[in-house]
């Protein structure tokens, strides 16, 4: 009853556009839709969004239903016979799977303990070539190129993405006391495992204080695929991204950074979204 | 028409060992997995060995199968999970829209389910129809699913929930986010 008080009480435009598709589709309690009525007959803008939403609706409702070429039945069928009828042979087959597959996951979890424990210390070791090294992790309300990386809030390993923060980033870098060439890599790891984006420096970096960054908009869906050359003092040569379609803030859980030099994995930080 | 206890038996008796009895199910559900899979992947070969690899898979499974949900609901998770799959092995790309602007102009003034249009008009339609399952498929795979199963196959939330693992709330954000997506691709024809 009070969540409804508050929709009645404080319909703006944007709880308005929020609630038009439930309004469209009769999915409202009737006192929040004859506000959503008032409302519409005030407001041109959540009008037109409520005629634009209604159309989609329409035209996609609307497509025909596609009928397949005749006989998957029977390809079904045919390859089922293929199987293996006899029930007792499935069920040994059966328990033999689940015990593979037990023992196969405390193997995994065995693994994992032990990989977790072995990068605590692996981690903070070499990082060659360069004499010192530092990498953060920052997040931040705002686009962190607009506005420069070193303000804001940095995030210790596993911290959470607090409500606010659209951008976040990995800065890392060090001091080199020789020009030398370089390939950087960083991973953007999703909690299902896959991939989701990579960034890749290759060139030559020259003597001095050098630091890289890889960010990523939390709310971009877009699929990224760019490459770019660079010729600065500190840096020659070419950075080459790529992001999958989908949004950071869509694949909640744990997620994984991964820093890796001349092909060598460095260290990792995790993030949770 | 079998309804969903008559599934239910029938899965019963393939559990049993009635093999054939699988034929009624496969039957009476492979047009609307095609029609979903279709709609996710835009590929018709694709969605032929897509919908015989669900009904494989659910065989191979029956036995977790839950009767406390639908039959039909079970399959087309198992279909929308396997079009994921594949989709991942392939590397996803956005598909660009045809942005030609005199279909564009001539789009709104057929109704698609009107019977009485001449060739020319049925081509157009036909065209707006393409033109609506690109824009399908050039969404992200969670919002294009969400998308086919409420408006294709006229799923409630609840089962949209079920099938995707996730809570209604959440069903109905993405469903707002899909809206959005499409306000923005459909703009020259809304």
């Amino acid at each position: 009853m009070k969540n409804n008080q508050k929709e009645v009480t404080a319909m703006n435009c944007r709880r308005v556009c929020q609630l038009l598709i439930e309004y469209i589709e009769n999915d409202l309690p009737l006192e929040i839709s004859a506000k959503i009525d008032d409302h519409l007959r005030e407001c041109k803008s959540c009008s037109r969004e409520f005629t634009r939403i209604q159309k989609t609706i329409n035209l996609i409702r609307k497509l025909p239903s596609i009928t397949p070429a005749p006989g998957i039945t029977q390809e079904v069928m045919a390859k089922l016979e293929e199987e293996p009828t006899d029930k007792r042979f499935i069920d040994k087959f059966t328990f033999f799977s689940k015990r593979l597959v037990v023992a196969g996951v405390t193997l995994a979890l065995i693994f994992c303990v032990l990989y977790g424990t072995m990068t605590l210390f692996v981690r903070r070791s070499s990082f060659s070539p360069f004499q010192t090294w530092v990498a953060t992790v920052q997040a931040v309300p705002f686009d962190l190129k607009e506005t420069g990386w070193w303000i804001s809030r940095k995030l210790p390993a596993d911290e959470r993405l607090a409500y606010k923060d659209k951008y976040v980033g990995v800065v890392f870098g060090g001091i080199l006391d020789h020009p030398t060439e370089v390939d950087f890599l960083v991973k953007w790891i999703r909690p299902d495992g896959e991939i989701f984006k990579e960034t890749v420096w290759k060139g030559r970096v020259s003597t001095g204080l050098c630091s890289f960054m890889s960010d990523l908009a939390i709310d971009d869906y877009k699929l990224r695929d760019e490459k770019k050359e660079v010729t600065e003092a500190a840096f020659t040569g070419e950075i080459v991204s790529w992001k999958q379609e989908g949004r950071m803030i869509d694949f909640r859980g744990s997620w994984r950074l991964e820093i890796y030099i001349n092909k060598k994995y460095q260290m990792a930080f995790q993030i949770e979204v | 028409m079998m309804g969903d206890n008559k599934d239910w038996s029938v899965v019963k008796r393939c559990l049993n060992g009635d093999r054939q009895a699988y034929a009624l199910l496969v039957e009476k559900y492979n047009k609307p997995v095609f029609n979903i899979v279709y709609r996710l992947t835009g590929n018709i070969e694709e969605s032929r060995e897509i919908t015989q690899e669900t009904f494989l898979k659910a065989y191979k499974s029956l036995n977790q199968a839950r009767p406390e949900f639908k039959f039909s609901n079970w399959l087309f998770k198992i279909a929308t999970n396997i079009c994921w799959d594949q989709l991942k092995k392939k590397k996803i790309v956005e598909i660009p829209l045809n942005n030609s602007t005199s279909f564009a102009d001539n789009i709104m003034n057929y109704d698609i389910s009107d019977n009485s249009l001449n060739p020319e008009e049925e081509l157009i339609v036909k065209e707006q129809q393409e033109y609506i399952q690109k824009t399908i498929e050039s969404l992200p795979f969670i919002y294009r699913r969400i998308i086919v199963l409420r408006y294709i196959q006229n799923l409630t939330y609840k089962e949209i929930a079920d099938i995707s693992k996730m809570p209604m709330g959440r069903v109905k954000v993405q469903l707002y986010r899909a809206h959005k997506i499409l306000n923005d691709k459909l703009a020259d024809i809304l």
